[in-house]
């Protein structure tokens, strides 16, 4: 067994930028080799034993993935790097997903352990799902969620067990021709999780889902879809990680939320990918009549995230929202952001993102805001704060604002400002060496939005914070 | 007379011109803007062809207002018909006689031009003019600029010596059925001030597209305001390069749109070098089923610190068939540095009209009153005294 990378605190939820930085040997079952050809999504969809007609939604994405261009046109030219035919498209272990760790492989469940998964579980979780390169390695929900009739499964189990429900919304919030990576997904997709809250439940304990990726040169491409009914509520919380491989990984995921009349969701992510990895994933939520939506985003690894969570507000009175934090150090370029489209009356959402770029680090916020004249007074607010702290650091701010008629109105402001020295000064006056007080100031920048986190994540992410300042001072 | 370099520019110009494709509706569709429609190609390179022009009362008036005038010049479709300034401050030749004097800055005008509206212009490189000003002068010039021709191109640069200073009055009309190409370049010398107060108008259906670049050298300032006020469709460009320490732009735009016509407006604040600010405003009414396409762009190089830079971008949708499409860029390679952007769209504040009505304006009124002020605040920066008012003479017209 082949274990790198630093000793894990056992105390808590460690969300350390080190703390993913090992992997176990590989010995996948199942491997549909490198490249991607047609044979690789029938492997796919053989293997899982699926209906001819998710084959058939395969095959067709699969085709609009070869016919559409990398978007380098307005996107980072670093996604030529990408070499599709080096990618290594489903690996699994072939033994099943358990409802009890005990029952997880060895290996797996060491990864896990490692990571506090099941230690949280325990804590504050209502249900986790647990996926190892392309498959779940485990998935439980506390029993009293099952009595409520909520589903939290994986996705190949949610399109064969409940067709009924899933196949309804399945591809129809994000399409297969989204855009490339949408359709690569579309093409591969394995894992990820499906969730049905019924009408008027409110599940109180967030749901987890943590993705791994423990082989070089893969490609993780999961697949989610929660779908909360009429008066619904949840909450649910990703993590990710992956060891530091020489060569490049993909993770491609595609996230379709669905809030019917008057539902609430909330999605928390926690991205602290390796370096190395592309991270190019679409997310997006529709709003129903009175539903919420809240994206509440934080990117600190990958070498390249491009991520825009997306509401669309299709009922009145819709409410959408993205917070977002990203953090660039060198070598990492954190192209984020938020699409608000508003297509009925009186509904409303708010931006709020916050970058802090390190070292070389390049942190970008795209968005669009759209209000046609046919939705009226509709609101939006969007706040973009950028925080330098080296001279060569770098930022963006690209935002889109489409708006027409009359009683629609949109809002955006955006700042870059640098750490101020009075305050470092004033700091290191009381005793704080500089370095202190640098992440103090880092802190308190990005202080009002980690709020917006769970309480356990909140307190992890000032700490990495912290740890990724190192180095930064000087 | 020789003409080397500017037939060169020229003669490269046409080659390329027929191999671009004009962008269509689809490649700009986020603009509105089906540029095939506006009929260039039909008339190139004969741009004497064709039928004569639609006049306009308002037009003829300013013409002949700006052939009476002191300190003034006037030029239609490039060729200067009439001129009256202090030739010991200021000096203005044709800009194919340009091409040999000052073959640098000639060059610097067409230099790249790649785009189709871009590479128009440079079709009759020389075709315009070359207004110099001296040294340590304090200059005035008031200039009218008519487009007449069914394809009118010109090109005009403003070199500004150091330390000298220009308050620079421009009225533009583009007649209906006429369609307008221009590249103008703006040199800033060492300390050198220009203060320009600059009105478009255009009749039914003209076609405007005018791309103005400045360089400001080290300390030099701009204050720059421009109203957009015809009924024409235009696409503006307007890029400002902040080349040398502590040189300082402050520009604002005012467009109102009436009818179904589209404003394309793009700026760009470039910064190269420490210590400059930089501060633009776009201000724009929208009317009817108007519509709006603002992208601006505020980029600061990695040597560029204690850069303080601004863009804002305010629409005011006059009615619910308006439209506005809003991109306000930063791209930031410095640290040391304050930008920021702050953009909206709004129907009138609310708050403002019932305050306005409840002193007795009716409704049309109080409307009318915002929408001055915005006008008025897009000049408000501008220091003399005689281009801040020249807002007045237009009032009639928000």
């Amino acid at each position: 067994m082949d274990l790198e990378g630093e000793k894990r605190d056992l105390e808590g939820i460690s969300l350390g930028r080190n703390v993913g930085d090992f992997s176990y040997a590989e010995d996948y079952a199942y491997d549909a080799g490198e490249g991607l050809s047609e044979e690789v999504v029938r492997y796919i969809s053989a293997r899982k034993k699926e209906d001819p007609w998710v084959l058939e939604f395969r095959l067709k994405a699969l085709k609009e993935f070869f016919r559409k261009e990398n978007p380098t046109h307005w996107a980072s030219k670093k996604l030529d790097e990408l070499d599709f035919s080096k990618i290594r498209y489903y690996l699994a272990k072939g033994a099943g997903k358990k409802r009890s760790w005990d029952e997880v492989p060895d290996d797996v469940k060491k990864t896990f352990e490692r990571l506090g998964v099941p230690e949280q579980e325990r804590a504050f979780l209502a249900g986790v799902e647990a996926q190892f390169d392309s498959e779940s390695a485990y998935s439980n929900m506390k029993d009293y969620l099952a009595k409520d009739g909520v589903i939290f499964v994986d996705s190949s189990e949610g399109l064969k067990e409940y067709p009924e429900i899933f196949r309804r919304y399945f591809g129809r919030v994000v399409p297969i021709g989204d855009n490339k990576y949408s359709a690569l997904n579309s093409a591969v997709f394995s894992g990820g999780s499906f969730i049905y809250v019924p009408k008027g439940v409110k599940v109180k304990q967030p749901l987890q889902a943590y993705f791994r990726i423990n082989a070089a040169r893969f490609g993780q491409f999961e697949r989610t879809l929660i779908i909360a009914d009429e008066g619904a509520e949840l909450m649910y919380m990703e993590g990710c990680t992956a060891p530091r491989f020489e060569t490049g990984t993909l993770h491609s995921a595609v996230v379709e939320l669905v809030a019917l009349k008057g539902a609430k969701i909330q999605y928390v992510t926690v991205q602290n990918w390796s370096n190395n990895v592309f991270n190019l994933v679409t997310k997006r939520g529709v709003a129903e009549e009175d539903a919420q939506i809240r994206w509440i985003d934080c990117n600190i690894g990958s070498g390249l995230t491009m991520k825009y969570p997306a509401v669309v507000l299709k009922g009145a009175r819709a409410r959408g929202e993205v917070v977002s934090i990203a953090l660039a150090n060198s070598g990492q370029h954190q192209d984020t952001g938020a699409k608000m489209i508003h297509l009925a009356d009186s509904t409303a959402s708010n931006i709020l993102s916050k970058s802090v770029s390190i070292g070389r680090g390049r942190a970008s916020y795209r968005g669009l805001v759209h209000m046609p004249k046919s939705a009226k007074n509709c609101r939006n607010n969007t706040e973009c704060d950028a925080l330098l702290i080296n001279a060569n650091s770098r930022t963006d701010t690209y935002p889109a604002i489409i708006c027409s008629g009359s009683g629609n109105s949109v809002q955006h402001e955006a700042s870059v400002s640098k750490l101020s020295q009075e305050q470092i000064f004033y700091m290191r006056q009381r005793g704080l060496s500089e370095k202190e007080a640098m992440s103090l100031a880092v802190n308190g920048f990005v202080n009002d939005l980690v709020k917006e986190f769970p309480l356990e994540y909140s307190v992890e992410l000032k700490r990495l914070i912290d740890l990724e300042m190192e180095g930064s001072v000087g | 007379m020789k003409r080397g370099l500017a037939e060169d520019v020229a003669r490269a110009a046409r080659e390329a011109f027929p191999e671009i494709p004009f962008p269509g509706g689809k490649d700009e569709y986020w603009r509105f803007s089906d540029r095939e429609a506006w009929g260039a190609n039909a008339v190139f390179p004969f741009f004497m062809a064709q039928i004569g022009h639609v006049g306009s009362a308002d037009f003829d008036a300013f013409e002949r207002r700006f052939c009476s005038m002191s300190d003034s010049l006037a030029v239609c479709d490039g060729v200067e018909i009439f001129a009256d300034f202090d030739s010991s401050k200021i000096e203005v030749c044709a800009l194919s006689e340009a091409a040999e004097k000052y073959p640098e800055n000639f060059e610097s005008l067409y230099s790249g031009s790649r785009g189709k509206f871009d590479i128009l212009p440079a079709t009759r490189a020389g075709c315009g003019l070359y207004i110099k000003v001296k040294a340590g002068v304090r200059a005035r010039l008031n200039m009218f600029e008519c487009s007449k021709l069914p394809l009118s191109i010109s090109a005009a640069v403003f070199d500004v010596g150091e330390g000298a200073s220009l308050a620079l009055l421009r009225k533009t009309a583009v007649y209906g059925g006429s369609f307008r190409a221009t590249r103008a370049s703006f040199l800033l010398a060492e300390g050198a001030k220009l203060e320009c107060a600059s009105f478009s108008f255009g009749g039914l259906p003209a076609r405007k597209y005018a791309r103005e670049d400045f360089r400001l050298g080290a300390g030099a300032q701009v204050l720059d305001a421009y109203a957009e006020l015809g009924e024409e469709e235009t696409r503006i460009e307007r890029n400002f390069a902040l080349c040398a320490p502590n040189a300082s732009v402050d520009s604002r735009v005012f467009s109102a749109a009436r009818g179904a016509v589209a404003r394309d407006i793009r700026t760009s604040q470039e910064h190269l070098c420490p210590d400059c600010r930089s501060n633009v405003a776009v201000r724009t009414a929208l009317y009817d089923d108007s519509k709006l396409a603002f992208s601006g762009l505020i980029r600061v190089e990695e040597a560029a610190q204690r850069t303080d830079a601004y863009l804002s971008s305010r629409s005011l949708l006059m009615s619910d068939a308006a439209k506005a499409q809003v991109s306000p860029i930063l791209e930031i390679c410095a640290n040391d540095v304050s930008c920021s952007h702050g953009c909206t769209v709004a129907k009138p504040d609310e708050e403002q009209l019932f305050y306005m009505r409840s002193r007795g304006l009716d409704l049309p009124e109080a409307k009318r009153l915002i929408v001055e002020g915005f006008a008025e605040s897009s000049f408000s920066h501008i220091a003399d005294e005689a281009l801040r008012s020249s807002l007045g003479e237009h009032a009639n017209l928000f």
